[in-house]
């Protein structure tokens, strides 16, 4: 059954993915804005929208955890954020590259981009905390409270956003209330967001199994030293 | 809360060791600082940078004063004792964290003084609202600095980990303090309306709140 | 579309399937070591039970 999922989520990411590059080959336009090169943009927003959904997942599954005690919620937070920075390294390179078509460089100080990549500083942190600590019941303890507290300095950095300048296109999802797109624009960014979250579901599912096999390992190799 | 206070910087002040290891740091860096641009150099306005300057001497000197708070008490298992003891996890950290502020304010404005001197600052124009500022921006190094150190005090690599884990969550408030500094340098007085000032207040009352909260998650007996 | 912008495009979308292609095959590797090594730990469990 599982299997069967996993297979059904490939092949819907795969048609989405091929949707989406089909309508950014044949009608969609080349400029929004006024800024060019806005092929990217699709996937680029996806990615980000997953790795941010992936965060919340990962919040949530982190304070049920905390609240229950039940290692299956460890796992998926586990699997969740993982992949959820996986999504936020596609989306911060993809942007970076198209950075280099419109503003001519790489990278740039902006707020927004700078909140991002601090965001993937935390989650990198937490990945690292994981693999730091022996103990299953410390490290499923500690990684939730960090990933708890990464979520909130996550949004405040977001939130301060509003003081500083930004020279990033205004989000899509803002706090202020929607971004300037036409719905022409917002539906394939909803496509392609469908396939990189099937994507992101199979490969957590995936990584879930893995933190649940290394969780067993764990539990055998004491129960073999406990003799 | 107070007794734990007051026991963490009794023990400092018999050892001195991390004060003076932190002052010596800070001073180093202030040193090295000098040979990054010209402090003589006339088109270089020191002003500009003096905030960002001083928060980063600041934020390393915390980084190596905090990785003791916790693993002081690992000699003769003192941790597993004060965890024992009939006290909330979140009055050990309120303690904790108090201790530490006061001790990285001595070093901070110790280390003022040595940048003004050094660096041909007038740190005196603005010096009260300089010290609120600093008090402001200390305030969440502190208590975060605590936070995490209680997350990381059991793992290897503990040295290695505080740092990653703590500057990203410091962003906000350095980022703010940096701007507030160089502004106060720079000459401008500090205004109740300035949003940096806002975010600096507001990132200190939501985080210390959530790193109450979670403590007893983190410091489990 | 210009030269340049189907330079941008492709280096785009070659970017992402990168990435994603370095983490899935990282992940089948970590996956497979896991495996053996549950094989690994569980035969030995089932040694010790039997001399137990």
């Amino acid at each position: 059954m599982a299997q069967q999922l996993k297979y059904g989520l490939a092949v819907v990411s795969a048609a989405l993915a091929f949707w989406v590059v089909y309508l950014v080959a044949t009608t969609l336009p080349l400029e929004v804005q006024g800024v060019g090169a806005y092929q990217n943009f699709y996937f680029h927003v996806g990615s980000f929208i997953t790795a941010f959904s992936g965060f919340f997942l990962g919040l949530a599954a982190s304070i049920l955890y905390l609240k229950t005690g039940n290692f299956k919620y460890d796992s998926f937070a586990a699997g969740v954020n993982e992949i959820a920075l996986l999504f936020a390294t596609t989306g911060l390179v993809m942007g970076s590259i198209w950075a280099r078509y419109a503003w001519g460089v790489w990278w740039a100080w902006d707020a927004r981009l700078t909140s991002m990549l601090l965001c993937w500083l935390v989650y990198a942190g937490y990945l690292m905390l994981r693999t730091s600590v022996e103990e299953p019941s410390t490290r499923a303890r500690l990684s939730a409270v960090l990933s708890i507290f990464g979520c909130m300095i996550v949004l405040f950095v977001y939130k301060s956003i509003d003081w500083y300048r930004t020279q990033h296109p205004s989000a899509v999802f803002g706090f202020r209330g929607g971004g300037g797109f036409g719905p022409g624009i917002m539906y394939p960014v909803l496509l392609a967001w469908g396939s990189t979250l099937c994507l992101g579901i199979l490969l957590a599912m995936v990584r879930m199994e893995q933190a649940e096999m290394s969780r067993e390992i764990d539990a055998l190799r004491r129960q073999v030293h406990s003799y | 809360m107070w007794t734990i206070a007051a026991k963490d910087l009794r023990s400092e002040f018999r050892t001195r060791e991390a004060i003076n290891a932190s002052l010596a740091f800070s001073i180093t860096i202030l040193v090295l600082f000098s040979f990054a641009f010209d402090p003589e150099n006339p088109d270089i306005k020191i002003d500009e940078l003096a905030g960002g300057l001083l928060w980063m001497v600041y934020s390393f000197a915390a980084a190596l004063a905090l990785n003791r708070t916790f693993a002081r008490e690992l000699q003769n298992d003192c941790l597993d004792a004060l965890l024992a003891a009939p006290i909330p996890q979140s009055a050990l950290f309120l303690g904790k964290t108090l201790a530490n502020f006061a001790l990285l304010l001595a070093i901070e404005i110790l280390s003022l003084a040595a940048f003004g001197i050094f660096y041909h600052v007038n740190v005196l124009e603005h010096l009260a609202s300089l010290l609120l500022v600093i008090v402001l921006g200390t305030w969440p190094m502190a208590a975060m600095g605590t936070f995490f150190s209680a997350i990381t005090v059991n793992l290897r690599l503990r040295e290695l980990m505080l740092p990653v884990m703590i500057y990203p969550a410091l962003v906000p408030a350095l980022l703010a303090a940096i701007s507030l500094t160089g502004g106060l340098l720079h000459g401008d007085p500090l205004r109740v309306d300035d949003g940096a000032l806002k975010i600096l207040v507001s990132f200190d009352i939501i985080f210390t709140s959530v790193a109450v909260i979670l403590i007893d998650f983190v410091l489990v007996g | 579309m210009g030269y340049r912008e189907l330079m941008d495009v492709a280096a785009g979308f070659a970017a992402f399937l990168i990435i994603i292609l370095i983490y899935v095959f990282l992940m089948d590797a970590r996956g497979r070591k896991l495996r053996k090594e549950l094989d690994r730990v569980r035969k030995m469990a089932g040694e010790t039970e039997k001399k137990g």
